[in-house]
């Protein structure tokens, strides 16, 4: 059954939905005060997501372990034979770890490239309701944070600074529905757009139709000018298929993000870089080889009976 | 709507808002994500009265619309909801009291939390936000629309219990 209101309701209704209208207008219009108020709740929710990250993360792994239950067993079974003790000290040197590793890798390819970085702690990943794919960094303007600054893991590019408090960060992630980036293929240069899609997947498309790109082909950053957003030659992904439809004007192609961008602890922002464009020498390098095993054969050479054991064996 | 109902909603949703910031986003939840606050938003409007639903519902969409990760312009949530809960008071001698009806509960709430998400998103497309392939929001839509559901009797009573719990508060200090 259909309810009508009286005329004091739909007023109200009216007085609110002109009021939303009229913030929309107004933030499309680049109101800066109407922006500012989102800058302000990032800096009252940073406390709060820190000590929500501190206190859950031990739910959030125990919810990834049901997810890959696989691993959990193992690791299940590994914990049983450990004491209560040894289990605490063994998880947290785990986790120190995980982050030194990943921030070693970060600051390798950070030496490699002559960037300078500042380092920073993932707080909180995006809330998918909102259709955004982000991530929020402890980190902020105080620490020369800016807004436009690339974020890297120790594999290649994680995102661009979307927006800075004093004391945090939000990153908007390269698998970002609205995320496009210029990319060359190492080796042939070949120059193409990535673009996010909101999963672990990128669409790359050529500019040049003529160009050739083929499955295992590295992306590399085109570079941005004054190397803002994007410094030129940073890994960025992989080519995993490639789409060869005839009537297509520009090729296009799948590729996967070399930054594992689900599971970042640590990261880092460019500050500034030092060096001009390191070309392909920050590509990832091939794994090596697995060395093959050589095997090595003792013979011990059986000894040749004497005369004495031979009379013995005749007599026997 | 009086001041201290005004306040206690405000309160309570700043809560959930920061809950929601803190405490739910960091869980990795096996089917995409869970909006708490839209729940608890719809759970909250179901048993109020139509002039409160609306004046709840701005309040939850300012909240909303403050989501520092969010690229929409704000007011864009705020509108959502508002027109959400004058959809939802036109028919609410329909639905009835849903507090003794877990199963009518819960797929009102389904039906609130997943035209909220794909009203957003459509909107945004027509403002020209960038929004995620058809497929990727399907799925968004989808992962909270289960959970939303699995969870509802959980949140649902309480919240309601709670609600009343604050107003009775409110009406015994006021002498009503």
């Amino acid at each position: 059954m259909v309810q009508r209101g009286s005329g004091r309701t739909r007023l109200l209704l009216v007085t609110l939905l002109v009021t939303s209208l009229l913030l929309i207008t107004l933030d499309l219009r680049g109101v800066s005060l109407v922006n500012s108020f989102r800058t302000g709740t990032q800096a009252i929710l940073r406390p709060f997501q820190s000590m929500g990250s501190a206190i859950f993360s031990p739910i959030g792994n125990f919810f990834g372990d049901i997810a890959n239950i696989g691993q959990a067993n193992e690791k299940l079974d590994q914990l049983e034979a450990d004491n209560k003790r040894l289990l605490e000290e063994l998880a947290e040197a785990e986790d120190i770890k995980g982050e030194l590793k990943q921030l070693k890798d970060v600051l390798d390819l950070a030496g490699r490239g002559g960037y300078k970085v500042v380092s920073a702690k993932v707080i909180a990943f995006d809330s998918s309701a909102n259709f955004e794919e982000t991530l929020t960094l402890d980190i902020g303007s105080s620490s020369g944070v800016t807004r436009d600054m690339t974020v890297i893991s120790g594999k290649g590019v994680v995102g661009v600074v979307k927006s800075v408090t004093s004391r945090s960060a939000i990153v908007q992630l390269i698998s970002d529905p609205g995320f496009k980036m210029g990319v060359r293929i190492a080796g042939t240069q070949a120059m193409g757009i990535l673009s996010g899609e909101g999963s672990s997947t990128f669409t790359l498309e050529l500019l040049d139709a003529r160009s050739t790109v083929k499955v295992g082909d590295v992306l590399l950053s085109r570079g941005s000018s004054g190397n803002r957003p994007f410094p030129p030659g940073l890994p960025v992904g992989v080519v995993t298929s490639v789409d060869d439809s005839t009537g297509a004007l520009t090729k296009s192609a799948t590729v996967r993000a070399f930054a594992n961008l689900g599971s970042q602890g640590v990261v880092s922002v460019i500050l500034s870089t030092k060096v001009d464009d390191p070309r392909d020498a920050l590509m990832p390098k091939p794994p090596a080889p697995t060395p093959v095993p050589t095997v090595t054969v003792f013979i011990t050479p059986t000894p040749e009976p004497t005369k004495k054991s031979k009379s013995n064996q005749e007599n026997g | 709507m009086s001041i201290y109902r005004t306040s206690i909603t405000v309160s309570f949703f700043v809560f959930i808002f920061i809950l929601q910031a803190a405490v739910i986003n960091q869980i990795p939840f096996f089917i995409e994500g869970f909006s708490l606050f839209l729940a608890v938003t719809f759970s909250w409007i179901a048993s109020t009265e139509r002039a409160e639903t609306f004046a709840t519902a701005f309040i939850a969409g300012i909240l909303l619309d403050l989501s520092p990760s969010l690229d929409a312009p704000v007011g864009l949530w705020t509108f959502t909801l508002l027109f959400l809960s004058y959809l939802i008071s036109l028919y609410r001698e329909s639905l009835g009291d849903l507090d003794g009806r877990p199963m009518t509960a819960a797929l009102y709430l389904l039906a609130t939390t997943s035209s909220a998400l794909l009203i957003y998103i459509l909107t945004a497309a027509l403002l020209g936000v960038d929004v995620p392939p058809a497929l990727r929001a399907g799925i968004d839509t989808a992962g909270n629309a289960i959970w939303t559901l699995l969870l509802s009797p959980l949140y649902f009573p309480l919240i309601n219990r709670l609600k009343l719990r604050l107003f009775a508060i409110g009406k015994i200090r006021s002498g009503g």
